[in-house]
């Protein structure tokens, strides 16, 4: 009776123990995995919802723009310059948050410090957004015979005049596991796309 | 050893709490993809209401050219071109604000806004004579000299201009000589030298033909400073024979037309330069100025060109310094020369203008379609012709909804 209440062998506690081990490795694994996936996960997230927001911020200044030109302080001829008429019933604020008088021509600068997005607008600079590494004006297309459509591409350098009715916008977001990657995004100029076509009279659906 | 009994329940218990935590779970996601969801869904209806509002505005601008061309005035076309979602709205003497509004019924809503501008009425740029005047206390003193004319109503270009020069001032008219400007071959042939139909020529001294008022009908006939067809309109009787259906109207035309001018004057004067004290124009400066009671306007260089509106001020042209374009003037507005300068285009005023010996040397006035066209197209800042212009496209987020 005495012999069989006694406890494992030796060599049963090492097959458990080597068991346990193997099975905790495991699991271990698992859970750095779980873990890595979760932060990538957050950071996709967020740099998504920066990328939405500048998005967001940049479309309507560019859609009333009446000139979109590279930041003229940039001697590599990054970042973007917006040049846009305030309404004159509502005019809004600029990207610093200061309100628009009036009727006013608008100037917007965008630049990248460190990694930031930064505006400058009448001598104001705020941060529009963080983790960024590039924001360039990239391409733009010119309307040459006044139809309000695109017709003619310019890449870089890119002229100082001409009628522009779509721009390229870059995006460059770093990511979670190092590199970088680029975003292309196309905006029309809608205030002068519509002036042209109105010239024409064209305006079918 | 354990009783069987002592186990039981337990398998349930786990099971239970295990279910708990995979609907916690569960939950946690379904959240997730729900949030997903309104966000993409909110994003979407944004852009359907940003879609319709656009659609309306387009829907309005064509309006508002349609009924332009059919020849609707600025309040037929805010009555007729406005509906429940756009607004049309006065927000400068010859503009109109569109409002256009896209909602949803969920509530996402964008307003989308334009500027819409009058043109000038291309009535106003195209006078019928190079120099008119309406008004009883209208005078002319043409020049002393018969070597050219005072007012030349035979459609010309400016000296060194040839058909389909951008810019017509690059031959510089007035470093030319602003005397033997070109005839326009495609020009118009109906354009008097001067229509005064109330007011009177002055007569200098020493011209020695001028007496009467009738119709001059050419170059050599009666007053020899005035060319065109007929050179000469200072009589109602004879306005209303070349303008009118009969003698009656011509004091009705004249009014109209002073009414007309007025309105137009005060359009275009909205949209001048106005300064404080005397206005000096650079060579080949162009644009609309308003010259106010009392102010003087004068070229520092040869040329300029544009629209001047004389609403009480003074143009003084000297040397053979030459303004291609408009001049418009009202409430005593007048020209002063010296040398042989020259305007052309045309010379149109209601009333007290044009005092006596205010023309001296070989000064003239050059009828001008082509420069007339020229002045339009600055003046309404734009090559559409007669429609009216859009700008300032305006888009702002009125109110973003999440309901689902």
């Amino acid at each position: 009776m005495k012999q069989s209440a006694s406890g494992f062998t030796l060599i049963e506690l090492m097959i458990a123990m080597l068991i346990g081990l193997v099975v905790s490795a495991g699991a271990i694994q698992m859970f750095q995995h779980a873990m890595t996936q979760t932060n990538r996960a957050n950071e996709i997230q967020r740099t998504q919802q920066t990328l939405l927001a500048t998005i967001e911020h940049v479309i309507p200044r560019i859609r009333t723009a009446s000139v979109v030109s590279p930041d003229p302080d940039d001697a590599n001829g990054n970042g973007l310059q917006i040049t846009r008429t305030a309404s004159s019933t509502n005019p809004g604020n600029n990207c610093t948050g200061a309100p628009n008088t009036a009727g006013a021509v608008v100037v917007e600068r965008y630049f990248i410090s460190g990694q930031d997005l930064n505006c400058e607008s009448n001598g104001q600079t705020a941060v529009v957004a963080f983790d960024i590494v590039s924001f360039n004006l990239n391409r733009l297309y010119e309307d040459t015979n006044g139809d309000g459509r695109g017709d003619t591409t310019h890449t870089k350098p890119l002229p100082n005049s001409g009628v522009m009715v779509g721009a390229e916008i870059t995006i460059e977001q770093p990511l979670v596991d190092g590199g970088s990657r680029i975003i292309p995004m196309h905006i029309a100029l809608r205030n002068n796309a519509l002036a042209n076509r109105n010239k024409r009279g064209d305006f079918s659906p | 050893m354990m009783n069987h009994n002592d186990q039981k329940g337990f398998a349930l218990i786990t099971v239970l709490i295990m279910q708990l935590m995979i609907g916690i779970l569960a939950v946690s996601a379904i959240d997730t993809a729900i949030l997903g969801m309104r966000q993409s869904s909110a994003s979407q209806q944004a852009h359907t209401a940003y879609n319709m509002a656009e659609q309306t505005l387009l829907a309005g601008v064509r309006c508002i050219q349609s009924e332009h061309s059919n020849g609707k005035d600025r309040n037929q076309i805010k009555n007729d071109c406005a509906n429940d979602n756009l607004a049309l709205e006065d927000v400068a003497p010859r503009s109109l604000l569109l409002t256009a509004q896209g909602e949803l019924a969920t509530g996402a809503r964008r307003d989308l806004s334009l500027l819409a501008t009058q043109p000038f009425s291309s009535t106003l740029f195209d006078a019928d004579a190079a120099y008119t005047c309406f008004g009883g206390n209208c005078t002319f003193s043409p020049p002393t000299s018969a070597a050219s004319p005072g007012a030349d109503g035979t459609d010309r270009w400016l000296p060194g201009q040839e058909a389909g020069d951008a810019d017509i001032l690059a031959q510089g008219c007035g470093a030319n000589g602003s005397h033997s400007p070109p005839e326009n071959p495609n020009g118009k042939d109906d354009k008097a030298g001067i229509i005064i139909p109330d007011g009177t020529i002055v007569e200098s001294n020493g011209n020695g033909n001028g007496n009467g008022n009738g119709n001059g009908g050419g170059s050599s006939g009666g007053k020899s400073q005035f060319e065109g067809n007929p050179a000469i309109v200072d009589t109602p009787e004879s306005y209303a024979d070349n303008y009118g259906e009969d003698g009656e109207l011509a004091h009705e035309a004249t009014e109209r037309a002073e009414i007309e001018l007025s309105d137009q004057i005060e359009i275009l004067a909205s949209t001048a330069e106005g300064s404080e004290g005397d206005i000096s124009l650079n060579e080949s400066e162009t644009g609309i100025w308003l010259v106010g009671d009392g102010q003087t306007l004068s070229l520092s260089g040869k040329t300029a060109g544009g629209t001047i509106i004389l609403d009480g001020g003074t143009l003084e042209l000297s040397g053979n310094e030459c303004f291609a374009g408009l001049v418009v003037a009202r409430n005593g507005g007048s020209i002063t020369t010296s040398g042989t300068p020259a305007i052309v285009g045309a010379v149109l005023q209601v009333a007290g203008f044009m005092q006596r010996d205010s023309l001296q040397g070989n000064s003239s006035v050059y009828y001008s379609s082509a420069v007339l066209g020229w002045a339009q197209e600055i003046a309404n800042n734009l090559d559409s012709g007669d429609k009216w212009s859009v700008s300032n496209f305006d888009q702002t987020v009125v109110a973003k909804s999440h309901e689902g």
